[in-house]
């Protein structure tokens, strides 16, 4: 049973919500957009208009609306927010998934309904210093469990207050400040240090942001609605800085355990503004696990690299490739190719197909390279 | 005498009957017809009156050139003398006070302006010609600040005139040449001929590439031919089923290189862009027969056409760039990622 946990834990499916390739546009900081300091999770009503904004295709919209009319409808069910204090949204996100597109063999498709949240959000006081946060969702099937684990779950629930505009404290369940929280949940930066989808921990973030660095430092003891033999308890920093105005770079670290595995990762990572949208950013890692009773110590590398290129509004093209040796004691590894498209054609609606190539590099095997495409539609109210 | 007085009646009554024609086709609305009559007989003594309604209908009817002439005209016959002391006054730096001029000569210079401005926007290609019309349009913009007359509309035609010539000088194709240097990674497909079975072998190569491009370039499209020759080796290994041969070989040397036409899109200000390559990928990789009788090893062929999706992020002059393409005629990839530096 012990080792069903932690294969859970090792082999979960993840995904986050974030967009920090935004840069792009001049956003360096998540709390430009989200409640969440670090990103992630529900948008705040600037963060809306901007996805129905700039971010979304105009084409669709009569000749007539002006960009801040298109802002006003970017409320929940299209309206204009009437109060201050509570605000709903609901996300759904669903993919199919083609594994070996074309084998007559081994084709295999999949739907996968990823993400399906509805989130309450309260805030009050100047600038919204104090919110609370209620992320309820459906957590799909975990990667490689055989049993059907997809439940309806709380994704995060937490409440923050900014002392002042440059500090804040978060407390409850959300997501590890960690890395780049990039939407690519089956990325090796984000499933490696363990900092994905299903990773939400329960503890505390003081954030600081200043004019030019900004830091996070969580403390945190596992997710409670876990039992407690393998509630990953531990600690997580993060800081980025800007450089020349409008790139940022940044590191992490983090040490996590449970009854059975430690976990000790660091990352450094890169965000670089290419202007009118079109944004490049990287991470590197490493991450050591070390199970107590020596059936697992390793220490897993790996690189990330996302490019952007917006050549119209609300049409990214968009390239992940990823390196990931799993034991760096041994040579093998692999390198992912993902060109994709991602098309925003009105605001609440981004449609995104993906391939991806995955090819190993190993001194005693040589094979052909797998094959994996999806076509994802991401639909917000 | 009565002779005398029809001559003399004659004389006055023609200017009256052709200032009438003027004043009617404009009364009628009839701009081609006010245009033709000036454009009959430029040199006719019109009055100011007429001046400004041609200049208005030649405005209209989008002759803007001899709208030009028809206000510098009325300028020089009417408000010389301001004209020539305002000028004076903006060369010497001298506080202007616009109350000083009449407001009539400021409508001249906002027309002139119009004129030049229209005169630029009816461009659609980069010409010799726009820099002196640009010239003459930035003096009335100048003239018509100082004078602080109509200045929000003034900036607002300044930016679409400042975005139109931008737009032509962006048309403008320009020689771009490059070089870079890549981290490459391919596949090579052989087959492992036996007696009775043969099995496809599959060379997964990396190694460097060094090449360059040369091509055409504006703000908005790049077209260009890119080349390079690259090195590196590559592993492989196989067991043939049923055959009681296993094959494996590593660090095999590989060399070869690629040429072919490629098109990108500019699509930032940063000069980062996307586009497509087709390479054609010339492979040379000799992997040894096996020692067994009857095994042998036969390589497909060395030259191949891959299509390939190209990214390339520019910082200032130096770059960072993707590629990854997949051969036209088999399952194998080829992907490519490293630095340059444009000239």
């Amino acid at each position: 049973m012990k080792f069903l946990f932690l294969l859970t834990f090792i082999f979960f499916s993840v995904k986050t919500w974030a967009y920090p390739n935004f840069i792009g546009h001049g956003y360096t900081s998540c709390l430009n957009c989200h409640y969440n300091p670090a990103g992630n999770g529900p948008l705040t009503d600037y963060g809306r208009a901007v996805a129905a904004t700039s971010i979304s295709s105009g084409a669709l919209y009569p000749e007539k609306w002006t960009e801040e009319k298109v802002a006003y409808t970017s409320g929940f069910f299209f309206r204009k927010p009437v109060q201050d204090h509570v605000r709903t949204q609901i996300n759904y996100r669903g993919f199919q998934l083609v594994r070996n597109p074309g084998s007559k063999s081994s084709e295999t498709k999949q739907w996968i309904n990823m993400q399906a949240d509805a989130r309450l959000i309260l805030k009050f006081g100047q600038n919204d210093r104090f919110v609370t946060i209620i992320n309820y969702g459906f957590s799909p099937q975990p990667k490689g469990s055989q049993v059907d684990m997809s439940e309806w779950r709380s994704r995060e629930h937490y409440m923050g207050y900014r002392f002042t505009p440059k500090f804040g404290l978060y407390a409850g369940l959300m997501d590890k400040a960690y890395g780049l929280r990039i939407i690519e949940h089956t990325s090796v930066s984000r499933t490696s240090p363990q900092a994905t989808q299903n990773d939400q921990v329960h503890g505390v973030m003081a954030h600081y942001l200043g004019e030019k660095t900004e830091y996070f430092v969580h403390g945190f003891a596992g997710n409670l609605s876990q039992k407690e033999d393998v509630r990953m308890k531990g600690g997580s920093f993060m800081f980025e800085r800007t450089v020349a105005d409008i790139h940022r770079l940044g590191a992490s670290v983090q040490q996590a355990r449970n009854n059975y595995l430690t976990l000790t990762t660091w990352a450094a990572h890169a965000r670089f503004n290419l202007k009118e949208g079109s944004a490049l950013m990287g991470e590197i890692g490493q991450a050591k696990k070390t199970a107590d009773a020596s059936i697992l110590d390793k220490t897993s590398r790996y690189a990330f690299l996302q490019t952007y290129l917006r050549p119209w509004r609300g049409v990214y093209f968009l390239t992940n490739i990823e390196y990931y040796q799993d034991d760096i004691s041994k040579e093998p590894y692999f390198v992912r190719w993902g060109p994709g498209l991602q098309y925003f054609p009105i605001q609440r609606v981004e449609l995104r197909a993906d391939v991806y190539n995955t090819r190993n590099f190993s001194p005693d095997s040589s094979n052909k390279d797998s094959w994996m495409y999806l076509l994802q539609a991401h639909l917000w109210l | 005498m009565v002779m005398m007085r029809i001559i003399l009646l004659l004389i006055f009554l023609i200017p009256s009957a052709w200032s009438q024609d003027v004043q009617e086709a404009f009364k009628r609305k009839d701009y081609s017809q006010v245009s033709e009559i000036f454009k009959e007989n430029p040199s006719r003594n019109f009055n100011r009156k007429e001046l400004i309604m041609i200049s208005y209908s030649l405005r209209k009817q989008g002759f803007y050139r001899q709208d030009v002439k028809m206000n510098v005209r009325l300028i020089k016959k009417e408000y010389e003398r301001f004209h020539k002391r305002l000028l004076a006054q903006i060369k010497s730096g001298d506080t202007i006070d616009s109350d000083d001029y009449p407001e009539a000569l400021k409508v001249l210079y906002w027309n002139l302006m119009n004129a030049y401005g229209n005169i630029i926007l009816g461009y659609d290609n980069q010409s010799q010609l726009i820099k002196k019309d640009h010239e003459h349009y930035l003096m009335f913009a100048k003239i018509l600040s100082e004078l602080e007359f109509r200045e929000g509309k003034v900036d607002k035609l300044n930016d679409k005139i400042t975005a139109h010539i931008l737009m032509l000088q962006n048309k403008i194709y320009k020689f771009s040449s490059s070089w870079y240097l890549q981290y490459m990674s391919w596949q090579q497909e052989s087959q492992l001929k036996g007696p009775s079975v043969s099995t496809n072998l599959i060379v997964t190569n990396k190694g460097l590439c060094l090449g360059t491009d040369l091509g055409y370039e504006n703000a908005r499209y790049h077209w260009y031919v890119d080349g390079g020759v690259f090195f590196g080796s590559g592993g492989v290994s196989a067991d043939a089923t049923g055959s009681g041969i296993s094959y494996q070989q590593s660090n095999v040397p590989a060399y070869g290189l690629k040429i072919g036409p490629g098109a990108s899109i500019i699509v930032s200000s940063s000069k980062s862009r996307i586009g497509f390559k087709i390479p054609v990928v010339y492979n040379s990789q000799r992997l040894t027969n096996p020692g067994q009788a009857g095994f042998s090893i036969q390589s497909e062929s060395a030259i191949s056409v891959a299509t390939s999706l190209y990214s390339r992020w520019q910082f200032d002059k130096w770059y960072f760039q993707t590629e990854f393409g997949k051969y036209v005629d088999r399952e194998a990839t080829i992907w490519t990622l490293g630095i340059g530096r444009s000239f």
